[in-house]
């Protein structure tokens, strides 16, 4: 009697364990299936290739990239991205952490207001700054150029303290103190005590920081209209490839695109995904 | 290696809660002194208040001759040993040590010969190439603490460096740091909720609640002679037991009476000899301690002793050496629950005891202490506030003990039977009253002279000890209090006059002469306006005022002004107020006065009447703010 | 209190009783959000009338040096020896006075019209013909006639540090107290000050691009600036609050009906929107999280990994991808109509035509692109749960859904509320979603220049790239703001994280 209840619980762990096992290769497929359409599609030798009707393409071919990296600004464009977001990277890493140490480590008068502020300005539609702050850098020259995407950027990193205050945060105070007894001004204690330890976190922030170039797309093409060939490889994308009436004829161009894109993004998050994990889970979210 | 003062020392929070009122405290050098207190009692920030992580909200820190209310912590000549350690992690042993020598950029070989001689005493050469990350939590506590020795500090602060250690460790680093203390020869100043540690560790500690120091005294004092039932409860484990209930005095002997209890033990008076008589009335509620380790079980005790009570035991719990019995003096009582009833028992147990018993056990009456049941305050104290004595009042005399005293005019009263107080420091040893000296002892630094007059027993503050047998005695009649039928008929004069007064910006012009020429220069000056007078003030006590009201605050707070009555002189011009009598005891005359609201008295040869001048002395006079209560001077 | 009967009841009564007491207590959050309003103005008018205060202080208390500061500032520091800051702010002073006599100056006169000639006709003095050349440009005006507003704003403020420093000097000497030297401020810069040292940048930088692009929104939105008043060829004016009125149905265009109409069904559906967007994610996330981590099966890392590598491509991508092969003429229709699923003319409109289609297509594919990210999340978390909680749960004999119930589903919401706000204010304003997948989708008759999947921010979004219409937009944004502002501040205040930031410490 007993047995035939321990067997009838192991046939029960069983079946669900192969339902779970069923369910989670439904999902890896639904999950992967539009990853290898899109490689599959930039590798599709029928002109307008979105538009067939199936699934392999009868030709397979090289053209599509031979064609982006000679008949389109594509090279341009992703030199551009590449340039803005390295720069960004280093601008926003600083000023985050630097902001982040302040809310986090230090007390003064309007600490709380500021915080706030923040808080408030993160919840205005972004774009709608989008006329002001496009006159604005038309009026120091800087539209069409890469220096401008990289000032826009960079400008507002302030207000994305939230993570890296709350990694700052989890770090004993005592620290701060026994540091200052020891002799060490504020200062000090941000480049030899603090700093040191925040390694995930600067890994996180450079990582979200480096990626957030590649995907934004409303700036870089609202900043770089002047001239097509400064596009970061976001807007060109969705600008030229994808403009109305290109669609049929890029698709295909664009799939490679988008290829090239992500290949270099996806080795970097691959390579460091357990700072980002542990950026997002352990930042944004405690107990 | 220096002394640490705090003088009126107050941390108020800007909702108004204070975590520290009025710490005063003189630590020599030298010592170790250890705050202990329940969590929350502001032991913590007393201490960072010293290392300078908090400020100061009003009062004066000195920590060898210099004021350093203001400095910053790394300029104090301190170093902080903190309970979770506070290691850096990225930094090696050796890297944390050298850390705070490094900033002070010391050269490299003293740096390396300062570690390493830390690291020896503290036995943790080994480890110098470890992060703090692979170490014990007992390793980790000696580099931090080796981190502080390094510095070589005038003062070293630990807060509650073993907390986060286990039992056995606790006790091998407890021992460690007493031989570390005795070694360095610094001050050490060390903060614990635990009181073994306090007990095992001080030369003396300060006993702290909700922000009050209760007492500050030896180890052995305190528990010996605990001031309130707080600490009497806090020092000792098991605690001690305390017991609600009455004192009646029959004879030359008093009976404790206990509350739910058919116990009742009865003492000698000369025990009580410095209580309060209305305590003996068998009517006021006082608590009885009593400690574990002061009742026994032993058949000798129990034969010969002369307070023995039944308690019926509940439980007992062994602990090997010695066994703690628990149980009730209401035989109906529960012991397992603490009650005002409930009695715990230190025995080293010879014969079985079980639970349900009904035994006899003796006190020890030596030790017994009494508490006032509503201010807790131990009704037993050392150095008695005030001899009571029968006093009767007959033509302008007055009679106690046997003796007369002539009341002079201004305590002059009608006949009077009635009830004589008069404080022990208000004996005087220029009188021509023949007293004996039963016996002279010091407690902590006061002469307490106990004299015989009439048969009864008087105390009195001496100013040195005295060797005669006998004395001759007088009464400060400014201090006595005579009360007929529960009214005050004489009240004492009060010592400490109060001005109400605010802090004031003037301008003056000097004349300076400068290259021959003599030019006015207009400076700025502060001082207290005291009923439209104005009086300078020191530059010390101005910067005192801006420290603990800031500047802007200084000069509209309402502030009282507190000299002593001998400080207080006739001037030309000064503070005005109107005499309204001249209080004359015999040997002294003092003047009455009213200063707009305030009453103020004056010590005067002549009698004066209408309008006179006053002055204090500005070198001895308080401050104190009246909207928070902070004494800042 | 009620504790004990709470304690008897069963889950769902507690769920329920939860649940009711939180909409029970929304309108008393609420109205606590607004009655705390009144008591943090009468602090701010404190602080403001402080302000006064302390200059008249300066004026009543303050020798001649301190006088002077009034008008040259920095010289009661000079004065006694405090030179760089002295020095710096009589610097800041002689730049503004410039900077309003040859710049500033003139764009705050023009701030009242904001221009009054667009063209003025200029004849070439050598060839003899006449060409219009711009003039006024309304933007321009705007643009810069609040930037000398900010900075007459700056200067104020400064003027203000000066005379108070000048005060404070004063009265330190007086006390005869230690004033610092210039060697010690600037060593406070890396200290006491060290905040300042490391806010200024970033603040300086938001309040160029942030700050002062979202004043000038607020003020076009009481401006006509639209296609018809597009400088530098036309200018545009002060309209007050027509735009406003035409917003709730009383202004004097003849489409303000329809634009309130369009405004309410936007609204509802933005609502909609974030509400699935966030709990839906979250739940299905959860879930996958499950299952994953759940002991006995094998291959974590792989299925973790599959479901990552959805994250590091980038977002645009997937949804652009997406957006082509769920197109009428997509790879998904024509697969459909070779496999003889469906008639060539019966082609089902995704993300196009049919509104619930393309708002249910949008919500799925969201769900895609979301649930690697949940899951990520309640995966870091799940490890967090302590294991002898589930010990003890099993030693009680409760099964792995009671668990579920019991210990992982309270802990997850506990420890996840931060975030769940943060994403749902997120999505109430996500643009990218909606605007990469259906951007394109045709204006719906009966709405103002809005698609059926358009949330606020798009139509926001359409309104100014397509039709020019800022003023209106403007209008939109503000109250876009609002709602999400007044959401957050109320959720965010009230939550207990927050609140009690310094216990992490």
């Amino acid at each position: 009697m007993e047995k035939k209840k321990l067997r009838s619980k192991k046939g029960a762990e069983r079946a669900t364990r192969i339902l779970i096992y069923a369910v989670l290769i439904v999902i890896s497929i639904i999950w992967l299936i539009p990853f290898l359409l899109l490689i599959i599609q930039s590798f599709n030798g029928n002109a307008g290739g979105g538009y067939g009707n199936s699934i392999f393409p009868e030709v397979w071919t090289f053209d599509n990239y031979v064609k982006l990296f000679t008949e389109t600004d594509f090279p341009k464009w992703y030199g551009n991205t590449l340039l803005v977001s390295v720069v960004v990277t280093v601008f926003q890493t600083a000023i985050v952490l630097v902001t982040s140490y302040a809310l986090s480590r230090l007390r003064f008068k309007m600490r709380k207001p500021l915080m706030n502020l923040m808080l408030i300005l993160g919840m205005f539609p972004g774009f709608l700054s989008m006329t002001a702050v496009y006159f604005v850098l038309k009026e120091i020259h800087l539209t069409a150029n890469p220096l401008g995407l990289i000032l826009v950027y960079s400008a507002s990193s302030a207000m994305q303290y939230y993570i890296c205050k709350g990694f700052f945060d989890t770090i004993p105070k005592s620290l701060d103190e026994a540091a200052r007894i020891d002799g060490a001004s504020r200062q000090q204690i941000l480049w030899k005590v603090i700093l040191p330890l925040a390694k995930p976190i600067i890994i996180y922030t450079v990582l979200t920081a480096f990626i957030a170039p590649w995907g934004e797309y409303m700036f870089a093409s609202l900043i770089m209209r002047g001239d097509t060939s400064m596009y970061t490889v976001a807007a060109g994308m969705k600008e030229i490839f994808l403009s109305q009436g290109n669609e049929y004829k890029y698709f295909t161009v664009f799939c490679a695109a988008a290829v090239v894109v992500s290949i270099p993004i996806t080795v970097l998050f691959i390579w460091l995904q357990r700072y980002y994990v542990e950026g997002i889970t352990g930042g944004s979210v405690k107990g | 290696m220096a002394e640490v003062s705090l003088k009126h020392i107050y941390k108020v929070y800007p909702n108004g809660t204070k975590a520290v009122n009025d710490f005063n405290m003189e630590i020599k050098d030298k010592e170790f002194i250890v705050f202990v207190g329940p969590s929350g009692c502001g032991k913590s920030t007393t201490l960072r208040m010293i290392a300078g992580l908090e400020d100061i909200s009003a009062g004066e820190l000195k920590i060898g001759d210099l004021i350093v209310n203001d400095v910053e912590p790394k300029d104090r000549d301190i170093a902080m040993v903190f309970q979770n350690y506070a290691l850096y992690p990225h930094m090696t042993v050796y890297e944390n040590i050298a850390f705070g020598l490094r900033l002070r950029k010391l050269p490299k070989d003293e740096i390396h010969k300062r570690v390493t001689e830390a690291a020896e005493i503290l036995g943790i050469t080994e480890y110098l190439g470890k992060k703090p990350k692979e170490m014990s939590g007992g390793q980790r506590q000696r580099v931090a603490l080796g981190r502080a020795i390094v510095r070589e500090p005038k003062v070293m602060l630990l807060d509650e460096p073993l907390s986060n250690l286990d039992a056995k460790l606790r006790t091998q680093m407890r021992a460690e740091i007493s031989k570390l203390h005795s070694k360095l020869q610094t001050t050490f100043v060390y903060v614990t909720h635990d009181q073994v540690e306090a007990m095992t560790m001080g030369t003396r500690i300060v006993v702290m609640k909700n922000g009050f120091v209760q007492q500050i005294d030896t180890p052995k004092n305190l528990y010996n002679y605990p001031e309130n039932k707080f600490v009497a409860g806090f020092i000792g484990t098991p605690q001690m037991n305390f017991f609600e209930g009455t004192l009646l005095k029959s004879g030359e002997n008093v009976v404790i009476n206990f509350d739910n209890s058919e116990a009742e033990i009865t003492v000698p008076y000369s025990m009580l000899y410095k209580t309060k008589p209305s305590y003996l009335d068998g009517k006021t509620k006082v608590y009885i301690g009593l400690r574990p380790e002061d009742i026994s079980l032993a058949s000798d005790d129990v034969k010969n002793g002369k307070a023995v009570i039944k308690v019926s035991v509940s439980h007992k719990e062994e602990l090997g050496s010695e066994t703690l019995i628990y149980g009730d003096i209401n035989l109906n009582g529960d012991g397992y629950v603490e009650s005002s009833t409930r009695i715990i028992i230190k025995d080293n147990c010879e014969r079985e005891i079980n639970a349900g018993d009904l035994i006899d056990v003796a006190l020890n009456l030596d030790k017994v202490h009494i508490f006032d049941a509503e201010t807790e305050a131990s009704v037993l104290p050392r150095i008695p506030e005030y001899n009571y004595l029968d006093c009767e009042v007959k033509g302008g005399k007055l009679g106690f003990l046997g003796t007369e005293l002539v009341l002079p005019e201004a305590v002059k009263c009608a006949d009077l039977k009635g009830e004589l107080l008069i404080p022990t420091d208000a004996i005087t040893f220029d009188g021509n009253i023949k007293a004996e000296v039963a016996a002279c002892e010091n407690i902590n630094g006061v002469n307490l002279l106990a004299l015989m007059l009439g048969g009864k027993r008087l105390y009195a503050v001496a100013p040195s000890l005295i060797g005669d047998k006998t004395v001759n005695i007088g009464v400060d009649l400014k201090k006595i209090t005579i009360i007929s039928n529960g009214e005050n008929v004489v009240s004492p004069m009060p010592e400490i006059n109060r001005f109400d007064c605010t802090f004031e910006k003037r301008k003056t012009v000097e004349k300076v002469e400068a290259n021959g020429k003599v030019k006015n220069k207009k400076t700025a000056i502060f001082g207290f306006n005291v009923a439209g007078a104005f009086f300078k003030s020191s530059d010390d006590a101005s910067q005192k005022i801006f420290a603990a009201l800031g500047i802007k605050k200084a000069f509209s707070a309402p502030l009282k002004l507190e000299c002593g009555v001998c400080d207080l002189h006739f001037t030309d011009s000064g503070i005005a107020a109107v005499a309204e009598e001249t209080l004359d005891y015999g040997k002294e005359k003092f003047l009455k006065c009213k200063v707009g609201e305030n009453t103020v008295y004056v010590k005067t040869e002549t009698e004066y009447n209408g309008n006179v001048y006053l002055l204090p002395d500005f070198e001895k006079i308080g401050v104190v703010e009246t909207e928070r209560e902070i004494k800042i001077i | 209190m009620v504790d004990l009967e709470y304690l008897k009841m069963s889950p769902l009564q507690k769920f329920w009783f939860n649940f009711k007491a939180f909409f029970k207590g929304l309108p008393s959050k609420f109205s606590a959000f607004f009655k705390a309003i009144p008591k943090k103005l009468y602090k701010l008018w404190l602080a403001f009338a402080g302000i006064f205060l302390n200059i008249g202080r300066a004026a009543r208390d303050g020798d001649w040096k301190t006088r002077t500061s009034f008008a040259v500032m920095g010289f009661g520091l000079v004065a006694r020896k405090r030179y760089l800051r002295g020095i710096l702010y009589f610097l800041f002073e002689v730049l503004f006075v410039l900077y309003m006599v040859f710049f500033g100056g003139k764009y705050i006169a023009q701030m009242g019209t904001l221009g009054e000639v667009a063209e003025v006709a200029v004849k070439d003095p050598l060839t003899g013909i006449t060409v219009y050349e711009y003039h006024d440009n309304s933007l321009l005006i705007l643009l810069y006639s609040l930037l000398t507003i900010f900075i007459m704003i700056a200067f104020v403020y400064m003027w203000y540090q000066n005379v108070k420093s000048s005060l404070i000097s004063q009265q330190f000497v007086e006390a005869r107290m230690h004033l610092p030297t210039d060697k010690e401020e600037i060593h406070s810069y890396a200290d006491e000050n060290y905040h300042k040292t490391l806010l200024s940048v970033p603040l300086l930088g938001l309040t160029v691009f942030t700050i002062l692009p979202i004043f000038f929104m607020i003020f076009i939105a009481f401006t006509n600036f639209d296609g018809n008043h597009y400088p530098p060829a036309n200018l545009f004016g002060w309209v007050g609050g027509e735009n406003f009125a035409n917003l709730f149905g009383g202004g004097v265009a003849g489409n303000s009906s329809k634009f309130a109409f369009t405004f309410g069904q936007v609204l509802l559906w933005t609502i909609v929107w974030a509400f699935f967007a966030t709990f839906l994610n979250y739940i299905l996330g959860m879930l996958v999280a499950i299952i994953i981590n759940k002991k006995g099966i094998r291959f974590k890392k792989l299925w973790r990994t599959i479901l990552v590598i959805t994250i590091a491509v980038p977002q645009f991508v997937s949804l652009l991808f997406m957006s082509q092969i769920f197109s009428d003429q997509g790879l998904i229709n024509n697969l459909l109509v070779k496999w003889g699923v469906i008639e060539d003319a019966g082609r089902i409109p995704f993300l196009s035509t049919d509104g619930t289609l393309a708002r249910t297509m949008i919500i799925l594919i969201n769900v895609w692109i979301g649930i690697p990210y949940s899951m990520l999340i309640c995966t870091g978390i799940l490890m967090n749960i302590p294991e002898d909680l589930y010990e003890s749960a099993r030693i009680d004999g409760a099964g792995p859904f009671k668990a579920y119930m019991k210990i992982t589903l309270p802990y997850m919401l506990h420890v996840t509320t931060p975030y769940l706000i943060t994403q749902f204010i997120g999505n109430l304003n996500n643009f990218n979603v909606i605007f990469l997948l259906s951007g394109n989708v045709p204006i719906s008759s009966d709405m103002y220049n809005a698609g059926q999947t358009d949330l606020l921010i798009t139509w926001l979004y359409k309104l100014t790239m397509t039709y020019n219409e800022y003023g209106l937009a403007s209008v939109i944004g503000i109250l876009t703001f609002v709602i999400v502002a007044v959401f957050s501040l109320v959720l965010y205040n009230r939550s207990k994280s927050v609140k009690n930031e310094e216990d992490f410490m």
